[in-house]
């Protein structure tokens, strides 16, 4: 698996990731990364802002500026969505996060349930961007021996525990099959 | 998997507590209870992701 050294950030990945106390494996998987603009500004809590702060002060993480071109972009992505009963709804913000990686070659970090299934369904649709939710990155940085955990499965608990949120246990089945963690 | 999930979320949620709240942020945590979209939830509540984030956790509903 190719995977870009860029990664584009939503709202919803952010402020779950900012919760982790190994938050920063982000930058052992990636080099670089981009927040646009419009996600900036739906972040706003301490714990979230100061992940972003000590990113950007480290120079790993900027803002992509927004654009009537861009977010006329997303509005397709987010139309095309509406018109397919196969996705579940996706937000301007995460089409806008889509369409900044297509342009820059990134990979799409979000929660976001109907990207993940517009990515899963036609991945070409969507090249040069990829879309991972954090349990493939997670899963990912396991894989490659990129952060220590007894298994996959007690790193995803770790996770669940630490920032709330609960993956179905049929979906983590299937991410450790999808990165060969079977 | 979806019906799973908004089962969860169902399952999870403090019910007294969202029935306590103001209108608008009730009516936020049960879309967000019935769909999962947090964008969306969060608009109609009024707040940012962020913030309406916060009220989920305190709301008990499983992300």
């Amino acid at each position: 698996m190719r995977v870009p050294s860029v990664c584009v950030m939503d709202a919803c990945f952010i402020i779950d990731w900012a919760r982790w106390r190994r938050r920063d494996l982000l930058w052992r998987v990636f080099s670089a990364g981009f927040v646009p603009e419009p996600v900036l500004r739906e972040v706003v809590t301490p714990t979230p802002l100061r992940a972003l702060r000590e990113w950007m002060a480290a120079g790993l993480l900027t803002v992509y500026p927004s654009s009537r071109e861009l977010e006329g972009e997303a509005m397709g992505l987010v139309l095309e969505a509406m018109r397919d009963p196969r996705i579940p709804r996706i937000d301007p913000p995460e089409a806008l996060c889509v369409a900044v990686a297509k342009r820059v070659g990134a990979v799409v970090l979000t929660e976001n349930r109907g990207v993940l299934r517009a990515y899963q369904l036609a991945p070409e649709r969507l090249a040069p961007a990829m879309v991972w939710n954090s349990l493939r990155l997670l899963a990912y940085a396991y894989a490659r021996g990129l952060v220590e955990a007894e298994s996959f499965l007690e790193l995803v608990v770790e996770y669940e525990g630490e920032v709330k949120h609960a993956f179905s246990r049929r979906e983590v089945k299937a991410v450790a099959r999808e990165f060969g963690l079977e | 998997m979806d019906e799973e999930l908004r089962e969860l979320r169902r399952r999870s949620a403090d019910w007294e507590y969202i029935r306590g709240l103001p209108p608008k942020l009730r009516e936020a945590l049960e879309l967000y209870i019935e769909t999962g979209d947090m964008w969306l939830a969060a608009k109609l509540a009024g707040v940012t992701v962020d913030e309406f984030n916060e009220v989920r956790i305190r709301a008990g509903i499983l992300w």
